[in-house]
C-alpha cells in the first residue's frame, strides 16, 4: 500500500490549494482526481485534443485559476497527483481504495483532505427525464468544454448566478434563446452587490454577465418558472408560469414555449459522497442544498484527521474553496509538527479572515436564492424523482402515508437502487419529507457503503491477486 | 419499571419470530414481539431471497414444502407485492464427487414427491445460457418450484400484518436478559419495561445465543457474515436461484442481479463490506457466467447468518426450563422455511404438539447443559 | 432513429481534433477527437442514450455524476457517454432496459 502523509482528493480549487499549501510545509501529498487535468469542474480545460484559438481578455477568475493550475502543475517532489482516478472505497482506517483505468489500489493517509465539489440541485417537474433537458451547468460545460450548444432554441430556468451566466456565454455563443427565466426578482440580488466590492472581479464578472441579458432583455422574465416539458422522445416545448412572491406558481398565467432544449438548475449542493463514505457527520439543510458535512473553523470534520474543503463543505464558489483548501492545507501541515504553534496562528489568522469575508457571498446567495417551499408544487405525482429507476413521487408519498418517513425505509420503493447510487433522488426526496412535515433535523441519511461508484467486475477479476482483508 | 402482561412474548421480529406472533395472535393469544431494531431489518431483510426445497438436510424437506405452499398465498395475505415468484432453483455441479452426491440426493428427495431433476451440462447450460458453455461443470440439479422472492418487500409487508392482527410489537427495544423463577422462565427484560408471559419465544437469530446466556443456557451456534453485491438492473438474463461452489446469483425483477458471495466466519457482529467480497465476485462468477466481467456492481450489503455445528436449524423447547422456545441456526436457508417455523411453533405452543414432527430439530442433540457461557459472538 | 434537432458545434472545424468515425447502432457518425460520445451524439441529431423500461434518457448533468447517458461502448454495458472520449472505430449502441416491474 502506498503512504502519505496527506491525501487529497479533488483537484478543483480547493483540491489544488490544499495540496500546494501541504506541500509548501514539506508534507509529502497525494492528490486523486477522476479527471485528466486538474481543475475541478470550475477550470476544467478544453481537451487537449482541441486546439485554442484567440479567445477573449479572460476575466479575473479565469486568470486565477489558469495561475493556481499552472502552480499545480509544476514538478513538486512532494507532491504525487494520480489523475484519471476515483476513490470507490475505504476499506481499512486511515487508507483509500482507488481505481485508475482498470486497476484498483490503495492509498494510506495520516490526514485527508475531501474536496468533492458539489452536484447541481434540481425540482423536478413533469418531463424533467426527457432527454435534451439538462442542468445548466451541464449545459455550460457543453459550451465551455465541447465547444457545443445542444440545439436551438435553448430555454434556461432556474435561480441563482449560473443561470445568468450560462445564458450570458450561449448569448454570446449565438445560441437561439427561447427565454431564460429566474425565480428570484432581479432586485433580490441587490443585497449582493456590497459583497462584490468584497472579492475582486465579482463585480466585473457580474457586470459582464449581465450586458448580454440586458441586449436581450425580452428573453429574461423574472418570477418565473417551468413547470412541465412536452415531447416524445425528446424536449420540443414546455409550460411556463409565473410565479407569486412566495414562488408559487400561478396556475392561470401558464403559458407553452416551443423549445429545442432546456437547462435547469437551483444551484448547488455539497457532493458529500466521499465524506459519508468516511463516517463524518452530515446535517440536512435545504438553504444548503441538502446533506453537508459538519466541519469546525480550520475545515476539520468531527472524524479524526479528515477535512472537507470547497463546495464540498457547503457552496461558496471558487475563492472560497481555494481558501478553504489553505486552510485545511495549513491546518493538517501543524497537525503533522511542521509548523509551530505560533507560526501557525500567525499564518492561518489571515486565511481565517479572507475566508469571513468571502463567506458572506455565499450566504446571501443562500438567502436569496434557495428555492421556496411553493416552487415545489411543481412536483406531480406522476413526476420522476428517481432518474435511473423511474420511481414517481406519487409512489414516495404513498410510501410516507403509510408512515415510512425516512430515506432507508423509502428504499424497498426503489429510491436510490439505481446505477446513480442516489445522487440524484436523495436530496430531492429529503426534501419532499421535509416538506411532509419531518424535523430537518432528523432526516438522516442513507447509509453509504462502498463501491462509491459504479465498478465493473472485471476489475476485480484482473486485480484478484491482490488480497489484502 | 413498567410491566406488561401477555400469553407470548416474541424475541426477534425476523421471519421467525414474526410469523410465529402472527400465527399466535391469530390464535387469539396476545403476543408482544420486541426488537431490538426494525421488522426484518436483520438476515430477513439482507438475505439472498432464496425460496428453496432442494439441497437441504432431509430433515428440512417436509418443513420447505409446507412452506412454499403458504409463501403462495402470501401477498394476498398481506395485500403487498412480494415478488415471489417460482422460476426455480439450480444448484452446479463441478465434479464427479459432487455429481455423486447429487444423484443420490435427488433420488432421496424424488421419494419424497419433490419435483427436482438431475441435469446434464447441456441442459444446464439450456436453462441457464448466460452460464459459459465451456464451463467446467459435471451438471446440474433442478427444481421447478423452488423460486426466489425479494426480502425488503417481506420485511415491509410484516409490519402491517402484524398490527393488523393485534400483535403488539416493540420495536427498537432490544430484550437484555430473560428471568426464570421456579423452573420456568418468567419475564424478558428491556430498558423500558419488564415483559411477563407463560411463554417465550427466543427468534433473535444470532443474538439468540446472548440472551440464552441469561438463563445459563448453552446455544452452539457461531455467527457468520453472508455478503451479496448488487449490480445495475440489466434486461432479464438469469432465470431462477442458481448457486455454486463459491456463490449464488438471482436476478430481481427490476433487473439487478444480486450475487452472494461466500460468507465468513466472525467473532464480532459488524456489518462492513469487505474487500473480499468483491475481489471474490470478481474470482468467481465471470468462470462461469463470462458476461458478467463488463457489469457493474453498484452496491453492496451484509447480513448474518447463524450457524448450528451440524448445519440443520435448532427448533424447540429447552429442556429443564419451562415455557421457553428456541428457533435459531438456520444457516442462511431460513427464508423459505419462515412462514412454516412460525405454523409450527404456533401449533406447539397452543397445541402441545405440531403438525410435523420436529425432534430433528432438537437442542438436546448438542447435549444440552446448563453451564456458564463460552465465547460468543459480541454485537458491535 | 435520428432525431432532426442537432447540437450545433460553434467555432471553426480546424478548433477541434482530427475527424474521426464512431459507430453508433450500426451507423457510421463523424465526430471529432477530444469530443465525448455524449456530445458527438447530440451534434448527430442523436438524443436517446439509453431506453429504460421505454424511457428514453440522454445525458442530463454532463460530469458524470447522474447516470441518465449510460450506453453500450464497444461491449461494455452501463458506460457513461459523458465521460468517454470518442476514438476512431468506438462501437456505441443505445442501451436498451426492458424490464417487468411488479406494482
Amino acid at each position: 500500500m502506498k503512504q502519505f502523509e496527506a491525501v487529497v482528493v479533488g483537484a478543483g480549487p480547493a483540491g489544488m490549494a490544499a495540496a500546494l499549501e501541504l506541500s509548501k510545509h514539506e508534507v509529502n501529498t497525494a492528490v486523486i482526481d477522476e479527471a485528466e487535468a486538474p481543475g475541478g469542474q470550475i477550470y476544467r480545460p478544453i481537451p487537449a485534443a482541441f486546439k485554442v484559438t484567440a479567445t477573449k481578455r479572460m476575466t479575473h477568475r479565469q486568470r486565477t485559476g489558469r495561475r493556481l493550475t499552472q502552480t499545480f502543475l509544476q514538478p513538486n517532489d512532494k507532491l504525487t497527483i494520480f489523475a484519471q482516478s476515483a476513490v470507490w472505497g475505504s476499506f481499512e482506517p486511515h487508507s483509500l481504495d482507488v481505481l485508475q483505468n482498470d486497476r484498483i489500489f490503495k492509498l494510506a493517509y495520516d490526514k485527508l483532505i475531501i474536496c468533492e465539489g458539489a452536484n447541481e440541485r434540481f425540482i423536478p417537474f413533469p418531463g424533467w427525464t426527457l432527454p435534451g433537458v439538462m442542468s445548466i451547468g451541464g449545459i455550460q460545460k457543453l459550451l465551455r468544454h465541447q465547444r457545443l450548444i445542444p440545439g436551438k432554441q435553448i430555454l434556461l430556468a432556474g435561480s441563482g448566478p449560473l443561470l445568468i451566466a450560462a445564458a450570458a456565454e450561449l448569448i454570446q455563443s449565438g445560441a437561439n434563446m427561447a427565454g431564460v427565466l429566474e425565480a428570484a426578482k432581479l432586485l433580490e440580488g441587490l443585497p449582493l452587490l456590497s459583497e462584490m466590492f468584497r472579492q475582486k472581479g465579482l463585480l466585473g464578472e457580474s457586470i459582464a454577465h449581465a450586458i448580454p441579458l440586458l441586449k436581450n432583455r425580452k428573453l429574461f422574465r423574472q418570477r418565473t418558472c417551468i413547470v412541465e416539458a412536452h415531447g416524445k422522445d425528446r424536449v420540443e416545448a414546455a409550460t411556463i408560469c409565473q410565479l407569486d412572491d412566495d414562488w408559487r406558481p400561478v396556475a392561470a398565467s401558464e403559458k407553452v414555449v416551443k423549445t429545442g432544449a432546456v437547462g435547469i438548475g437551483f444551484g448547488f449542493k455539497p457532493g458529500a459522497r466521499l465524506s459519508r463514505l468516511c463516517g463524518c457527520k452530515h446535517i440536512f439543510d435545504s438553504k444548503k442544498g441538502g446533506f453537508f458535512p459538519v466541519v469546525d473553523a480550520y475545515q476539520a470534520a468531527d472524524r479524526a484527521d479528515i477535512y472537507v474543503a470547497g463546495d464540498a463543505a457547503g457552496i461558496g464558489g471558487a475563492a472560497l474553496a481555494e481558501i478553504q483548501g489553505r486552510i485545511a492545507g495549513l491546518h493538517a501541515a501543524y497537525s503533522l509538527g511542521r509548523i509551530s504553534k505560533n507560526r501557525f496562528g500567525s499564518l492561518i489568522q489571515p486565511l481565517l479572515n479572507s475566508k469571513e469575508k468571502v463567506a458572506r457571498y455565499s450566504r446571501k446567495l443562500e438567502q436569496i436564492y434557495t428555492p421556496r417551499d411553493a416552487l415545489y408544487q411543481t412536483i406531480t405525482p406522476e413526476t420522476i424523482i428517481c432518474r435511473c429507476e423511474g420511481v414517481t413521487a406519487g409512489e414516495l408519498w404513498e410510501q410516507m402515508g403509510k408512515g415510512r418517513l425516512d430515506l432507508t425505509s423509502l428504499k424497498p420503493a426503489r429510491l436510490g437502487m439505481g446505477p446513480c447510487q442516489s445522487r440524484g433522488c436523495e436530496s430531492i426526496t429529503a426534501e419532499l419529507l421535509r416538506l411532509e412535515g419531518v424535523d430537518p433535523h432528523m432526516i438522516k441519511p442513507l447509509g453509504l457503503r462502498p463501491p462509491l461508484i459504479p465498478m465493473p467486475i472485471s476489475v476485480f477479476e484482473k486485480n484478484n491477486d491482490e488480497v489484502c482483508g | 419499571m413498567k410491566y406488561y402482561d401477555s400469553d407470548v412474548v416474541v424475541v426477534g421480529a425476523g421471519i421467525m419470530g414474526a410469523f410465529t406472533a402472527l400465527r399466535l395472535a391469530q390464535r387469539k393469544r396476545t403476543v408482544f414481539l420486541l426488537d431490538k431494531g426494525d421488522i426484518g431489518r436483520e438476515s430477513t431483510g439482507r438475505c439472498g431471497g432464496g425460496v428453496r426445497q432442494q439441497y437441504r438436510d432431509p430433515a428440512e424437506l417436509p418443513l420447505a414444502m409446507k412452506a412454499i405452499d403458504i409463501w403462495a398465498g402470501l401477498a394476498e395475505e398481506f395485500g403487498e407485492p412480494l415478488e415471489y415468484r417460482r422460476h426455480g432453483s439450480l444448484k452446479l455441479l463441478h465434479n464427479d464427487a459432487e455429481l455423486e452426491e447429487a444423484q443420490a440426493r435427488v433420488a432421496r428427495e424424488r421419494e419424497s414427491a419433490l419435483d427436482v431433476d438431475l441435469l446434464t451440462p447441456a441442459e444446464v447450460v439450456d436453462f441457464a445460457p448466460a452460464i459459459g458453455s465451456d464451463t467446467d461443470l459435471t451438471g446440474g440439479t433442478l427444481c421447478m418450484t423452488d423460486g426466489t422472492a425479494n426480502p425488503l418487500l417481506l420485511a415491509r409487508a410484516l409490519g402491517p400484518a402484524l398490527d393488523r392482527t393485534g400483535v403488539h410489537v416493540n420495536t427498537h427495544e432490544p430484550v437484555r436478559r430473560f428471568i426464570e423463577a421456579d423452573g420456568r422462565v418468567v419475564s424478558a427484560i428491556t430498558d423500558q419495561a419488564e415483559y411477563r408471559a407463560e411463554t417465550f419465544v427466543n427468534a433473535a437469530g444470532s443474538w439468540a445465543a446472548g440472551l440464552c446466556r441469561s438463563l445459563g443456557l448453552d446455544l452452539p451456534c457461531s455467527a457468520r457474515k453472508s455478503q451479496l453485491l448488487i449490480t445495475e438492473p440489466l434486461s432479464p438474463i438469469i432465470r431462477g436461484f442458481i448457486s455454486f461452489g463459491n456463490g449464488y446469483i438471482r436476478q430481481a425483477l427490476d433487473g439487478n442481479l444480486h450475487l452472494g458471495v461466500r460468507g465468513l466466519p466472525i467473532d464480532v457482529l459488524e456489518k462492513s463490506l469487505t474487500y473480499s467480497a468483491l475481489i471474490d465476485a470478481g474470482r468467481f462468477f465471470p468462470k462461469i457466467f463470462p458476461f458478467i466481467r463488463n457489469i457493474n456492481i453498484i452496491r453492496g450489503f451484509t447480513g448474518f447468518t447463524t450457524w448450528s455445528p451440524d448445519g440443520r436449524p435448532i427448533i424447540d423447547k429447552a429442556a429443564g426450563l419451562d415455557g421457553f422456545y428456541l428457533a435459531t441456526g438456520f444457516c442462511g436457508h431460513g427464508f423459505c422455511l419462515g412462514p412454516m417455523v412460525g405454523q409450527l411453533l404456533a401449533e406447539w405452543i397452543c397445541d402441545g404438539s405440531s403438525t410435523l414432527d420436529l425432534s430433528q430439530f432438537s437442542w438436546t442433540r448438542f447435549n444440552q447443559i446448563k453451564s456458564n457461557a463460552k465465547s460468543q459472538p459480541r454485537e458491535d | 432513429m435520428t432525431d432532426s434537432v442537432k447540437a450545433m458545434r460553434i467555432g471553426p472545424v480546424s478548433d477541434r481534433g482530427a475527424s474521426l468515425e464512431i459507430i453508433v447502432d450500426g451507423d457510421p457518425i463523424q465526430a471529432y477527437s477530444g469530443e465525448t460520445v455524449a456530445a458527438a451524439l447530440m451534434a448527430a441529431g442523436r438524443w436517446t442514450h439509453q431506453i429504460h423500461n421505454g424511457r428514453p434518457l440522454a445525458a442530463f448533468c454532463n460530469i458524470g455524476v447522474c447516470y441518465s447517458c449510460l450506453m453500450t461502448i464497444n461491449g461494455v454495458s452501463g458506460v457513461r457517454a459523458c465521460q468517454t472520449h470518442v476514438a476512431d472505430g468506438l462501437i456505441i449502441e443505445t442501451r436498451r432496459l426492458a424490464k417487468d416491474r411488479l406494482k
